[in-house]
């Protein structure tokens, strides 16, 4: 399957998307009314209270097994084009898909944080933004502690504490004359900014890096063991089979009398007598060769001059020990298959081993024992 | 002399054409090692160094004994006593006469003087014979671990009295058919293995561990392409816009073959990759291209800037709604959310009404809309079951083939019907719900874990 990684088709729009709430969301409520009036709980609301309520629940959605986020909402708007729906398609069904979106969602969160950020920055550079608050329920008192307790994560920086006397003079009233000390409303500005980083910014980001850890480890793991062979060779396999094309030699099925037998497979008498009868030869001279001899009756073999019948095994393919020694002499090669007493025929593969074999032998030919 | 090789390293030898390669191929996983019916194919030593991701081995492919009676003789020449072998064996090997007389003897003995063990291979299905006694001794003299394998090529006639003859010169014997053991065959004689080399224990078993969680990866892997590969069969398309009807009706021997083309080799990529995910990379398949439905062409119209008429409604739906909720702000809420409902309602119903009318509507001469000849998606319920079966045929057949093996696979459907009704009734009733789904190209969302049990024993 397709890493998930390779789905970043959905990456850019999502980012983008993002970006753009984040910016207009964060303009139209930063900028304020026409005395550049900013209600502090509404601020609370959309960076403190949404980003870690939306984190809350895709993240419980996630761990329920459902697909409930921002990135899955924005794949399935049907304005995608067939190719990218098609797409979304094949990532649904993919096993750690719900990461995926997950992680898209926190891209997207985390897009949309900068933005607002970004936003922020700008207006307290280029306006001046009056921090004011406005409760029907509430007064400081019982809306301080709150403050308070949401500002224990940055408790380090003091000057973005909230504190009790900022809070009561920037409490605003929409009835004319009701309004705080002018020169206090700028001062929330080091709470919001600290409220953003911590709850849209960090946990967003701790959140993405968990997400994308969890994902390279599950995108590898299938892959996790490989199974690597080396070949160390230092010959040229495909010159190693040289002898397909080579000519086989012909067959003969009956040798003139005057032979000395070599018996260089070790046959049995009875094995022995039947290929007399076959052949219809008079009893014969033998010598011994090969695997069964001692070295003197070898060296005696290997000086023969005379026509010999050399009887090997036939399904024993032809070593170069057999074919030293046939360098030297002349005669018949008879590949014999025998089961028990009988004599078999040789399977093809085996005849033609023995028939390229032979082919290099100018002395000698093959014998192919008839309806044996 | 490098006795202490860090790598359990076994060099594979015996007479010629008794399988030594084979089985080098089927325990390296490598289906590309030369094999052949003729004698004298392997002219060389040849490593292959199997990683198996946390530990490996090493099997060394050598040519066959050729002159082994000589060579023992040349050895005893060298050798008064016991004492004396292995040093001789060690000049054999790197005396420049020998390597001259007896090339094959040395190329196959040098591996083993290196630190090599010895896995000794025969043919179980020929008689034994003196012959193989003096390549046995010679093996013996060089003091290194060793092991005998028969290899029943063509049966199992002689193995009982290879046994007692192999029995008297190497510690492990064990009957190893290269074309047919399956994979826990392979995995008890390379347990064998770390039986010959106590230093090699460890690595032995952690090769075994490691392929035992390979073939597990396997499957997990061929779930997952199997998934692939019905997602992209059940929803592919082939589409071409054009101005008239008759246009597109035109098209549809262009896009038939277009998507016929794609269909088969999408299904013969996933084959590759099966092949590959088993290391059956030379593997010949022989299969016949899966029957498509003739009816799967279609026109359709389509509309301003290629919107179908579904997509069409929605972006009408959405300005009107939007639009509706400018009204809305501007009365400051008065009208209950009425102008968003009511544009979003009008914006869908005259789009949805009045979107034929686009097919034939010019905006400075360029067409608003037109048609579009379609080839599938398939919507044929059965088209997934006859997917699955040929992929898991094909899976099945890997499985069991091993590396030395290098016959052709005939692909077929079979075996399908067998897998369904050993399943339990939830997991069946998963696959039906999903190929329902693919059929209707609606989304999975565990496809893979469905099919998944398709795979297991």
């Amino acid at each position: 399957m397709s890493t998930l990684s390779n789905q970043s088709k959905l990456s850019v729009p999502i980012l983008v998307i993002g970006f753009l709430l984040g910016l207009f969301l964060s303009w139209s409520l930063i900028s304020g009314d026409q005395q550049g009036r900013v209600n502090i709980l509404q601020l609370v609301a959309i960076y403190i209270f949404l980003p870690f309520f939306s984190l809350l629940f895709s993240s419980v959605s996630l761990l329920l097994g459902k697909n409930w986020n921002f990135a899955r909402l924005v794949s399935v708007i049907p304005l995608w084009s067939q190719a990218q729906q098609d797409n979304f398609l094949r990532l649904v069904q993919h096993p750690h898909s719900k990461w995926y979106f997950f992680y898209q969602s926190q891209l997207a969160a985390l897009s949309f944080s900068l933005a607002s950020l970004l936003v922020l920055l700008i207006l307290l550079i280029s306006t001046d933004v009056n921090f004011i608050w406005r409760s029907t329920l509430l007064d400081a008192k019982q809306l301080f502690p709150f403050l308070q307790w949401l500002a224990t994560p940055w408790q380090f920086w003091s000057s973005a504490q909230p504190n009790l006397d900022l809070l009561q003079v920037t409490q605003d009233s929409r009835l004319p004359g009701q309004n705080g000390h002018r020169g206090n409303f700028g001062d929330w500005w080091s709470f919001i900014f600290a409220a953003q980083l911590f709850y849209a910014f960090l946990l967003r980001f701790v959140s993405i890096v968990i997400c994308k850890l969890y994902l390279k480890i599950v995108d590898k793991r299938p892959e996790a063991i490989h199974l690597t062979r080396s070949n160390q060779s230092n010959n040229d396999r495909q010159q190693e089979i040289t002898l397909e094309g080579t000519e086989l030699a012909p067959l003969v099925s009956n040798i003139s009398s005057g032979f000395t037998l070599n018996n260089w497979c070790g046959l049995n008498k009875n094995l022995l007598q039947k290929i007399q009868n076959k052949l219809q030869y008079s009893k014969t001279s033998e010598l011994s060769a090969g695997p069964l001899a001692s070295h003197s009756e070898q060296m005696v073999a290997e000086r023969w001059q005379e026509t010999q019948l050399l009887i090997v095994k036939g399904w024993e393919p032809p070593l170069a020990e057999l074919a030293d020694f046939m360098q030297n002499g002349k005669g018949y090669l008879l590949p014999l298959d025998w089961q028990g007493d009988e004599i078999q025929n040789l399977s093809e593969p085996h005849l033609n081993e023995w028939r390229r074999f032979i082919n290099h032998l100018a002395n000698w030919q093959l014998l192919q024992l008839e309806n044996s | 002399m490098n006795l202490h090789r860090s790598r359990a390293s076994f060099a594979v030898v015996g007479h010629p054409n008794k399988g030594k390669s084979s089985i080098v191929s089927t325990l390296a996983r490598d289906d590309s090692i030369v094999i052949s019916q003729q004698s004298g194919t392997t002219t060389h030593s040849d490593s292959y160094k199997i990683d198996t991701g946390h530990a490996g081995f090493e099997l060394i492919d050598t040519p066959g004994f050729q002159r082994p009676k000589k060579a023992l003789y040349w050895l005893n020449q060298n050798a008064n006593s016991a004492d004396q072998r292995v040093a001789a064996v060690e000049k054999f090997v790197n005396d420049s006469d020998c390597q001259t007389k007896f090339p094959d003897e040395v190329k196959l003995l040098t591996p083993i003087v290196e630190g090599a063990a010895i896995l000794y291979v025969v043919d179980g299905s020929r008689p034994y014979g003196v012959e193989y006694e003096a390549e046995m001794e010679i093996l013996r003299w060089t003091g290194r671990p060793s092991m005998a394998l028969i290899n029943p090529i063509e049966n199992d006639r002689h193995i009982d009295s290879w046994k007692n003859a192999l029995g008297q010169f190497f510690k492990i014997v064990r009957v190893f058919n290269p074309m047919q053991a399956g994979f826990s065959k392979q995995l008890a004689l390379l347990e064998a293995f770390s039986h010959l080399e106590p230093n090699w224990k460890v690595t032995l078993e952690q090769v075994v561990t490691d392929l035992k969680d390979y073939q597990r990866a396997i499957v997990v892997q061929g779930s997952s392409l199997l998934s692939d590969l019905l997602i992209d069969l059940c929803s592919y398309q082939t589409h071409q816009k054009v101005l008239t009807e008759s246009q597109a009706k035109a098209l549809q021997p262009v896009l038939t073959k277009q998507y016929n083309h794609w269909m088969r080799s999408r299904e013969q990529g996933a084959f590759k990759e099966l092949c590959k995910l088993f290391s059956h990379q030379q593997c010949h398949l022989e299969s016949e291209a899966f029957d498509l439905p003739p009816d799967l062409f279609d026109s359709e119209q389509w509309y301003a800037w290629g919107l179908n008429k579904k997509q069409l409604a929605t972006v009408s739906a959405m300005t009107g709604a939007a639009a509706g909720a400018a009204i809305d702000v501007v009365v400051a809420g008065h009208s209950f959310m009425l102008g968003a409902i009511g544009g979003g309602v009008v914006g869908f119903t005259s789009a949805w009404l009045g979107a034929d009318k686009l097919t034939t509507t010019k905006l400075v001469g360029l067409p608003l809309g037109g048609y579009q000849a379609c080839q599938g998606p398939i919507n044929n319920k059965n088209f997934p079951y006859v997917v699955i079966g040929r992929f898991l045929f094909l899976f099945e057949q890997l499985k069991s083939k091993n590396h030395a093996d290098r016959t052709s696979i005939i692909m077929s459907e079979n075996g399908l019907k067998e897998r369904l009704e050993g399943l339990q009734k939830n997991e069946t009733k998963a696959l039906h719900l999903a190929c329902k789904n693919l059929s209707t190209q609606k989304a999975n969302e565990n496809l893979q874990e469905v099919l998944l049990v398709l795979f297991d024993d």
